[in-house]
């Protein structure tokens, strides 16, 4: 073990001492770092800054991934070169992993527990992305469960989920402003912004990315956008009330 | 001597008993229908009867089917046992446990107590 960590540290001198490695992974990391900065200015759309946490990310797993690729059997010894490689790319594969879990596959299992809601709530929401322009309006889908809940979801087709006990409860106005807050999570680009966000969380400090002020500004675009097309925050308010009860 | 309408009231809240007395003396119901029967006796918000409700039916206290009507998708929820076979099985799930912790003891004393 101690011999194996000797190798590795020679392989590392060896490696930085090469200047135009040294100089790729100093400039990834400070790239990395200027774009989680970037990233907390709420100003930038939330596509925007989620692409510079995926960025982020990226650039974060370059060094120990190139590092990986240029150890060869006569710096580390040959059987220990397969095991360090494998540990140096199994994070990253991991972390991809899980982001496309969260990405593609969470969305998925939500549509296959749910049944695809095809009156005049899809006719609703039809009719309000097109007027927004969006070039294909989210599915919605209809979650059998008597508690009042609905989230959506990106991923490769967006869809919105509305429980039946929350058609129970509340009016149809309330029930649009819930289904406009949503459209406006979808047209904002929440989504991208949740699993990288998640990540980022376990990653960091609070202060570093301030997470809870993430969720609280696309709730808050959320909001807006669904108070702007009602032309009053009246129905989502009411809504939400009944909803937290 | 504990009252028969304690029994139900043991293992429920007050307004899980609520909502089952309302639905044993009306039969099949909305959320909307057992909300206006209740609140008066218990104030509450009707979004509280639907995630009640959505207990009782994980809890297989009361069932559902799911209506499309004028007013929407909406749950028909009814009762899965009569007041008198839910108040039975209360009942059989107390005398299980008291057998199942004081055994014989337990026993001797049902033989006692209500030997004919
Ligand atoms: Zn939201």
């Amino acid at each position: 073990m101690w011999g194996m960590l000797a190798h590795l540290g020679s392989a590392l001198d060896l490696f930085l001492a090469d200047s135009t490695k040294t100089t790729l992974v100093v400039a990834a990391i400070v790239s990395a770092v200027t774009l989680i900065w970037l990233s907390r200015n709420l100003d930038f759309s939330a596509k925007i800054r989620s692409a510079f946490m995926y960025a982020h990310v990226a650039l974060l797993l370059f060094p120990p991934v190139f590092f990986a690729t240029t150890l060869s059997c006569k710096q580390v010894g040959l059987c220990e070169v397969g095991l360090t490689q494998t540990l140096l790319f199994v994070i990253p594969i991991t972390l991809i992993l899980g982001l496309a879990f969260g990405l593609l596959i969470v969305p998925l299992l939500h549509r296959l527990r749910s049944q695809p809601e095809s009156g005049k709530w899809q006719r609703f929401v039809n009719g309000q992305s097109d007027r927004l322009g969006l070039h294909k309006a989210p599915d919605v889908f209809i979650v059998d469960s008597g508690r009042p809940e609905a989230f959506s979801t990106g991923g490769l087709k967006p869809a919105m989920f509305i429980s039946i006990g929350m058609l129970e409860v509340l009016t149809r106005r309330q029930i649009e402003a819930v289904l406009l807050h949503e459209l406006g999570h979808i047209q904002e680009g929440s989504h991208a912004l949740k699993p990288i966000t998640w990540l980022l969380r376990a990653l960091y400090p609070e202060p570093v990315l301030a997470p809870a002020a993430i969720v609280a500004e696309e709730e808050r675009k959320a909001d807006a956008f669904a108070a702007s097309v009602q032309k009053t925050d009246v129905h989502l308010n009411r809504a939400k009330r009944k909803m937290a009860e | 001597m504990v009252k028969q309408s304690d029994v139900v009231n043991e293992t429920l809240s007050p307004l899980e008993s609520a909502i089952l007395e309302a639905l044993w003396q009306s039969g099949e119901s909305k959320v909307r229908d057992i909300f206006q029967k209740i609140k008066t006796k218990n104030p509450c918000a009707q979004s509280s009867v639907a995630v009640t409700l959505d207990r009782l039916y994980e809890r297989k206290l009361v069932r559902r089917t799911i209506t499309t009507g004028r007013g929407g998708l909406a749950y028909i929820y009814s009762t899965c046992l009569s007041k008198d076979e839910f108040r039975k099985s209360l009942a059989q799930q107390a005398v299980d446990r008291i057998v199942e912790r004081f055994g014989e003891s337990a026993v001797s004393y049902f033989n006692e107590k209500y030997r004919k």
